[in-house]
Parts: structure tokens; sequence; C-alpha cells
């Protein structure tokens, strides 16, 4: 028994890793970006500091659902949205200060997405990214059309910026500490959820959900879990950004801002974090680093995705192949809308 | 006298086609029962019934004396039923280590709260150790450990058989069902599981297994159940099964 007890790592888990490469990047986020920052002291690279990390967060909650747990989700930027127009309209409704509305942010995009998982998750793979792209539509349209409540197309001028306990933190330094700590704090317990064995029934799912199933792995439960839990730390992500420009408007909460995120995860890899967050650096800085270039830095943008995914199936760092987890989606779609399912209980249902 | 596991008069149609019918069987505590037929016979469908993964159009099972039939797949699992599948489901992208660990986690759940903070209090800790200390002895048991860290994909084949019984293992099943294991392997691969089969039932687990490889369960099995076209036709010790007329003539047709 103590011979293998010794060859097992502390917690049992082999990804475990070493503290030098988090301290390293602790030490970058918190000491030397921002001493580098306040050198500059350009608002324009606070903005592009403040984004990154918005969208590293993200990046991390969509590693979770369509990464760890392998649902490909289409609609992740409508619950960014949700979080961003709940602080919003705490702010300008209810006059509610950041230490509130963050929170709420969350737990308000973690119950909408609760809400919607519960009539879509026993949708069977690609038709449930089908459903989460209308899921997605829907709740823009909602930003975009109800104008007596969200101000539709004009947006929403949130007027107050960071602050803890009546502490104001909207100096340029102040807010990129708060959101570098939100990020990070957020970003850890991503990685803790991720690497963990929850974490592994997570990517069993991801893997061959009936087996999983057979495996004692209440699976509807789990990705319920997975959906919800994801969609509460882009809410974050959408407080913290309504707090930062102090106005947001549907735009910002579209499609192609889904696509931008599950991009990200696709570039650094499925079921990798360290992935995910190179990713987003990778697909907010480059853009910006191309201005120079003109229009021509989108089609640098799209050349650099594309040739990742033909390059590297896996991504920078991932675990699994994007396009193999699509054809895999296709292929149980199939399955199951075939007569080989034994249930024969309608297509794309389980 | 009530037996582990209990199946009676249940049947499944697809569509036309009678895939099981009326098939009325036990397994007792303990045992080591096959389950063998003809192509086509059944075996596989009537697995799948007992584990949940096909509603049964007719009859009931029970595990320990309770009613299982309609419960869902990870229910049957938790109470103690674990399976392996007939076409290899390992899960590729994850390491060996993390497949075993699955069955644990599925036998012992480890939630999102667990997850985050568990490491903060001591039942938390405690449950991580559990899970870790399952898997490694699922491992041990199948000799694995040295390829703890590897991809799953990587294994070879026989390895990757080992493998996802070790994940049926971790799980602590009272009852293991076992679909088709010797599938694909050599002949000296075969002989070792049939000792790896008897090592277990000799831990005192109860393993119902299907196979088509006759000489493996003739050769372990204390008591055989025979399949043709969805019906059971035989139930009896390898010896009465040889002989049977019935059995023959399913495998080898009736001589005119």
């Amino acid at each position: 028994m103590n011979a293998f007890e010794t060859a097992a790592p502390a917690d049992g888990l082999t990804r475990r890793r070493g503290l030098l490469v988090p301290a390293l990047i602790l030490l970058l986020v918190f000491a030397a970006l921002p001493t580098l920052l306040a050198g500059f002291d350009r608002g324009y690279f606070y903005q592009i500091a403040n984004l990154a990390l918005i969208f590293v967060l993200l990046s991390a909650s969509m590693h979770l659902v369509t990464g760890v747990a392998g649902l490909l989700h289409l609609g992740h930027a409508a619950f960014y949205g949700v979080g961003a127009y709940t602080a919003a309209l705490l702010t300008s409704k209810l006059g509610l200060g950041f230490t509130v509305t963050l929170p709420l942010s969350g737990l308000v995009a973690a119950l909408v997405a609760f809400l919607v998982a519960l009539p879509t998750m026993r949708l069977v793979s690609i038709y449930f990214a089908v459903a989460t792209l209308a899921i997605g539509q829907m709740l823009y349209l909602v930003m975009l059309n109800w104008v007596d409540f969200t101000k539709g197309p004009n947006g929403i001028i949130v007027s107050k910026g960071f602050e803890l306990f009546g502490f104001s933190l909207s100096g340029r330094l102040a807010a990129y500490y708060t959101v570098a700590t939100v990020v990070t704090l957020s970003v850890i317990a991503i990685g803790r959820l991720s690497h963990s064995y929850y974490g592994n029934a997570l990517r069993s799912i991801r893997e061959d959900d009936q087996c999983a199933d057979a495996m004692g792995v209440s699976t509807v439960r789990l990705k319920m879990e997975a959906f919800t839990l994801s969609a509460f730390f882009a809410g974050v992500a959408g407080g913290l950004w309504a707090h930062m420009t102090g106005y947001i408007s549907p735009g910002d909460f579209k499609f192609s801002e889904s696509i931008l995120i599950l991009a990200m995860v696709v570039v650094g890899g499925l079921g990798s974090l360290p992935g995910a967050v190179i990713g987003a650096l990778l697909l907010i800085l480059l853009p910006e680093g191309l201005r120079g270039l003109g229009d021509f830095r989108n089609i640098m943008v799209g050349l650099v995705m594309f040739l990742s995914i033909l390059l590297l199936p896996k991504g920078l760092l991932g675990e699994v192949s994007a396009l193999r987890l699509v054809r895999q989606q296709l292929g149980a779609a199939w399955r199951t809308a075939g007569p080989a399912n034994g249930k024969g209980e309608g297509i794309g249902w389980r | 006298m009530t037996h582990l596991l209990e199946i009676r008069n249940v049947s499944r149609r697809f569509g036309g086609v009678q895939a099981v019918g009326d098939v009325t069987a036990h397994v007792n505590e303990g045992e080591l029962v096959g389950l063998i037929g003809p192509n086509g016979a059944g075996k596989t469908t009537l697995f799948n019934l007992i584990s949940g993964f096909t509603p049964l159009s007719g009859g009931t099972v029970a595990f320990a004396g309770r009613t299982i039939s309609g419960m869902t797949p990870n229910q049957v699992a938790r109470l103690g039923i674990s399976r392996t599948f007939q076409n290899l489901r390992v899960f590729p992208n994850m390491s060996v280590f993390d497949n075993v660990s699955v069955g644990a986690v599925g036998a012992l759940p480890q939630g999102a709260f667990g997850a985050l903070f568990g490491s903060l209090h001591r039942r938390g800790r405690d449950r991580s150790a559990e899970i870790s200390h399952r898997t490694w002895e699922a491992l041990e048991a199948v000799g694995l450990t040295h390829v703890a860290a590897e991809l799953a994909a990587n294994l070879p084949y026989g390895q990757r058989k080992y493998l996802e019984i070790a994940r049926a293992l971790a799980m602590r099943p009272r009852f293991l069902i076992l679909d088709e294991p010797a599938a694909g392997l050599n002949d000296t691969e075969t002989r070792d599981l049939a000792a790896f089969i008897k090592r277990l039932h000799g831990q005192g687990l109860t393993i119902m297994l299907v196979e088509h490889d006759m000489t493996l369960v003739m050769g372990i099995c204390q008591r055989i159940l025979v399949l043709a076209s969805g019906r059971k036709i035989a139930d009896g010790t390898p010896d009465a099964i040889r002989n049977d007329a019935a059995v023959l003539e399913a495998y080898l047709g009736v001589d005119e």
C-alpha cells in the first residue's frame, strides 16, 4: 500500500505543478505590469490592460464549460451582457455601488443561465450548441429592444466606478488593481474547479457522456453546474466591464463576441486553463498591436486563428482537438437520431 | 433468500424486433456467472437493461432487494453495479490516472463546492484522499500504476482493456458486469485475463461476463446462462451447458 502512496503526488492528481510559475505570474500582474503602466502613464494602455484581463476571465469561464465539460457554447457573450446590465441597472436605478453590484452581476447571470439550462440541458451535443446560439441571440435582442428597461441601443451610463466600502478605486492604477484582483481570484477558482476530481468528472462528460453516466457521474446535473458556474464568472466579467467603461450598450454582447471568446479558448487549446488565458491575451493584444496595419489587422487576426486551427489542432496547450470535438458532437447527434438508439424518443434528445 | 440481482420476465423490443423476450434469471452474491449465446442473441441488450442504458419494455430488475428498472445509468452505478463496454470506451484525452479517478469520483462524488473549498476543511480533504486512494488501488489491481500519467489514447489495446476494468473497479462495485472482456486479445492475453477475473472473484466480487471465447467462460464461470434469439434457453453449470441439447442446437443448428 505504501508503495503506491509514495508514488502519488500529494492529492493524487497527476497534473499538479510547482508554485514557481504561479508566483511569477502574480508578480507580473501585480507588480511588473502596474509599474510599467504607471511609467507610461497613458490611459490607453490601462484600457487595454483592463480589457485584456476581462477577456481572460471570459475565456477562462468558457474554458470551464466548453474546454472541460465539452459543451459547445455559442452564446457566452450574452451572459457577460446580463452581468454588465445587472451592474448598470442596479447602479442607475437603485444607486448601488460596485461592492454590491459585482456579486449580483455574477448571481443574476448564473440564475438566467440556470433557467435557460433547465429545458436545454438534455439536448444532445450539436443541438445544444444551436440552442445556446438562440439563447444568446434572445438575450441580446432583449437588451436591444426592451427600450423602457435597458434603454435599448442607446446604452446605459454607469455613473459609479470601482469602490470598496466607500473608498473610490476609480483612479487608473486603482481600477487596474481592482480588475486584476477580481480576475485573478476568479481564474484561481476556475482553476480549482477544472483541476480537481470534479473537473475530471466534467472531462469524462466531454470524452464520452454515456460512459461517464455508467461510472456514476450524473451527467445532466454536472452539465447544468458547469453551464451555470461559467455564466457566473461571465457575469462577474460583465460587472467589471460596466464599472470600468462607465457606459455599456448591446453591441458589446452580440454573437460575434461569443465567437471571439470561443476563438480564444480554441486557439489556446480546449481543456487547458493556461491555454484559455494565453488565447485571450493573444486575441486582445494582437489586434491592438497591429493597429499600424489599419484594416489589414483583422485579416492578420483571422489568419492567426485559421493557422492555429490548421497547424495546431489542439490549440497551443489543449487536451482535445476542436475539430474532433465538433465531429464527435455531430456524430453523437447522428447516433441518437438513428435507429440504433433504442429509446427512439425524438431526434437529439437524451 | 433474495438474490443479489433478480431479473424477472424482462423484455425489450426495438420496433418489430424482440431483442430480449421474457427472460428471468438471477445472480447470487459472490457468484461468477457467464452469459453466452450466438450473435444477436440479446446479451448486450440484457446488460444494457440491467445497467439502465436501455429502458425495459416489460418486467423488472432488482438489485440487492431494490427495484432498479427505471433508474438512470448513474443511479444504477451508484448502487454498486459497474460495467465495461463491448467496444472499449476509455476517455482518450485524459491520463490513465484521471480515467480511473472518474470511476472513484462517480461512486464518491466531489461537488463544485468540494472542488473549490475542499482543501480548506477536513471532510473535503478526506474525500479527495479517499478518491485518490481508490484510484491508486484500482490501478494497482490491474498493474497500471507505472503508466498512470500517460494519456489513455497512447496505451496499447491490451492495457486499455485493463484500464477500463480499473475504472470500473475504482467504483468499488458490488457487482461487476464485463461485456466481452477478451474480445481482440490473443490466447496468452486471454489466459492472463481469465486468471485476473478469477482473482477478482476470489476477493469476493460478484461478476457477470458476456463472452464469445468458450474456453474462457467454461474455464472460470460457476454458472452459465445461455440466450438465443432473446430467450433464455439454458442455465446451469459449465458441464451441464456443454451437454445441453438446446444449447447445441442454438450454436450448431439441428441435424435434420
